[in-house]
């Protein structure tokens, strides 16, 4: 019987800007195993971004609960949530968000920076990772100086480095090609086999296809 | 993040961005660089205008006319004091030495030479009190005093200015239309007073009086003083209410028409406007500090805007606020102190050149860089960079990430 990671009851969220309240997310129940590989699904503007940001810390619900590892986390403050980004997280995004002064070693390094690792530690890290989404030899290009399916490998290589327990990837094939697109689901795909739990969105079916479990979202509600 | 890594992360974004790191600096720098210069010039200013009057003894005492008190003498005060004031002080007062002098200035020739310098009619204790010695011939005595004697005593420059290498001893000059027959040469005695006294000619004091100027007062009468100086100055002064026939019972100083002054008290005056002019220095530097601190916090500002992706990716991958505010703080203080140590260096060099310039038209200035300017300066940069940068950090620190990512 797997453990379930994520427990989502009744979870809103609204904005508030200004005057203009909008409810973005309508009461949402949802339960992830631990080593589930779940695609989000939905139109744009159906909260999938919002949910995300949710469930990795980013952000806080207005209102429900989210038990994470059975601990309620509805509450944490800035700095408690920001020390489960760093040991419990990987994010994979659209936009890559390398820092593009930084080359490709020193970008996977960043996360064992703010963990406090040694820095002979980091480079031997850092180095392992990034021969394992095959980019071993490309140690001190900058962000600027690969393709994108590159640029994505080592974003993945960096969400990797600090061992987290859940992979969320908002739309990390939003910018690449089919080819590059196979590489990086293929990776997403062999961390779910070594017991990683992944959450990807995606807006492509063939990109969905990988995953286990498809949740589709409408108008801030899960509908299936 | 751990002191080390922070420092790292700091100065390579610092180092990434070079050229604008100097020009954001620029203002520090000059301002800092400005303090050292002004500080250093004060310095050295204070210390040469102190050893200027720092030399005499602490038992000498100067009367001069007018109640203002210190200074040098002036030729707008009425001129009150004169050689019976000096004889009274000498026959009752507690000084072992008493000596009157006029000053003035005057053309003088000497064959074919002519030139305009200080004249100073001096009775015979003048060098017991400016001790000073006698190059060839003699002083003036009490013999030429009391005889108004036409014999004068040159300082050693204006000796070789009217007599080159040839011994001036015996030879006759001329004095506006006053001949005079030169009698002896003192030594090189540089300047003290702020006049060159190696320029001065010295003239029997009634010679000065009677034959030159036409007047009986004395500029000044100055004296070594026996005990207590602070009861010998109360001394001096009821003597001279008693010649100038001066009511004042109460001893108000204001009432008095001369002044009596210690070395000490110059020397006081002397301190108050150096702090005055420290404390000057110190605003226009707190001012250009200010304005240079503004210039970097408004760096700070657009490389925060510039930086919000970098700041979101940090925060969402673990780092803490109190991290990105240390990081931008941070690398605030690196800029600030960088632009303090660039600041010291330029203006010690500045300081330096401007002391051989001064070496040129000063006799006796001595190059000076107060320690406590520099240490003051780092300090003061350290703070400007805390002071000014921790407001854009705060607002980096403060940044939401999802907001942030999502910056274009
Ligand atoms: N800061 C905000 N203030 C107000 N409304 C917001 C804010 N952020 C998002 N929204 C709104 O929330 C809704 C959901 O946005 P979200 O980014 O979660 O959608 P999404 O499903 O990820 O869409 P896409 O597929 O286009 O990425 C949208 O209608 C959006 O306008
Ligand atoms: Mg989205």
């Amino acid at each position: 019987m797997p453990e379930s990671i994520i427990e989502l009851k009744n979870l809103t969220k609204t904005y508030q800007n200004d005057d203009v309240e909008t409810l973005v997310l309508r009461g949402l129940d949802l339960t992830i195993q631990a080593g589930e590989f779940v695609a989000l699904m939905g139109p744009s503007g159906s909260g999938k971004s919002t949910l995300m940001h949710i469930l990795s810390f980013l952000d806080r619900p207005t209102n429900g609960s989210y038990m994470y590892r059975g601990r309620d986390v509805t509450a944490l403050t800035a700095d408690e949530r920001a020390a489960l980004r760093l040991s419990d997280i990987g994010f994979v995004f659209q936009a890559f968000h390398l820092l593009p002064k930084l080359n490709v070693l020193e970008n996977v390094m960043l996360p064992l920076v703010y963990a406090g690792a040694s820095i002979a530690d980091r480079k031997q890290r850092a180095t392992e990772a990034l021969q394992n989404v095959g980019l071993g030899e490309r140690l001190d290009f900058l962000p600027n100086q690969l393709s994108g399916g590159q640029k994505q490998r080592v974003a993945i290589a960096r969400a990797l480095i600090n061992n987290p327990s859940v992979i969320f990837a908002d739309e990390p094939t939003g910018n690449l090609d089919s080819v590059s697109s196979e590489q990086v689901l293929g990776i997403l795909s062999d961390l779910h086999r070594d017991g990683k739990t992944v959450v990807m969105v995606t807006h492509e079916p063939d990109a969905a296809a990988h995953a286990k479990r498809i949740i589709r979202m409408k108008d801030g509600v899960i509908t299936a | 993040m751990r002191i080390p890594d922070l420092v790292r992360t700091s100065s390579d974004s610092l180092r990434r961005n070079t050229s604008r790191s100097f020009l954001t600096v620029l203002g520090i720098v000059i301002g800092i660089a400005a303090v050292i210069v002004m500080l250093s010039i004060g310095q050295g200013a204070q210390g040469y205008v102190l050893n200027q009057v720092a030399n005499l003894g602490s038992d000498v005492l100067f009367v001069e006319s007018g109640n203002g008190g210190g200074g040098p003498p002036s030729p707008f005060v009425q001129q009150t004091l004169n050689l019976k004031d000096a004889a009274a002080l000498a026959k009752r007062g507690p000084f072992t030495v008493v000596s009157s002098v006029v000053i003035t200035n005057a053309a003088v020739s000497a064959q074919e030479n002519s030139t305009f310098t200080d004249i100073a009619g001096s009775d015979e204790f003048q060098l017991d009190i400016f001790p000073a010695e006698i190059a060839t011939g003699r002083f003036i005595d009490h013999e030429d005093v009391t005889s108004s004697a036409r014999v004068a005593v040159l300082g050693w420059d204006i000796a070789k200015d009217l007599f080159g290498d040839q011994d001036p001893i015996g030879e006759r000059i001329t004095i506006r239309n006053l001949p005079a027959r030169v009698i002896g040469v003192v030594t090189p005695q540089g300047s003290k007073f702020f006049s060159n006294l190696d320029k001065r000619i010295y003239l029997p004091v009634t010679t000065t009086q009677r034959e030159l100027l036409n007047v009986d007062y004395v500029s000044y009468i100055s004296m070594k003083a026996i005990g207590d100086i602070e009861i010998a100055k109360d001394e001096a002064r009821a003597i001279l209410r008693d010649t100038h026939a001066i009511d004042n019972p109460n001893a108000d100083l204001a009432k008095d028409d001369f002044s009596v002054s210690s070395q000490s008290d110059a020397v006081n005056i002397i301190a108050g406007v150096g702090f005055a002019l420290t404390l000057l220095l110190a605003s226009i530097a707190a001012i250009s500090l200010v304005v240079g601190g503004i210039g970097i916090m408004n760096m700070m500002l657009v490389s925060v805007t510039e930086r919000t992706r970098e700041i979101g990716l940090r925060k969402a991958i673990g780092g803490t606020e109190q991290d990105i505010l240390r990081q931008f703080l941070l690398e605030a203080i690196m800029l600030t102190i960088g632009g303090g140590v660039l600041g010291i260096t330029v203006g010690i060099f500045f300081s330096f050149l401007a002391s051989l310039a001064l070496k040129a038209f000063v006799d006796g200035w001595v190059f000076v860089i107060p320690p406590s300017a520099i240490i003051s300066a780092f300090l003061v940069s350290t703070v400007v960079g805390i002071a000014f940068g921790y407001y854009p950090a705060k607002r980096a620190a403060k940044l939401d990430p999802i907001e942030a990512l999502r910056y274009e």
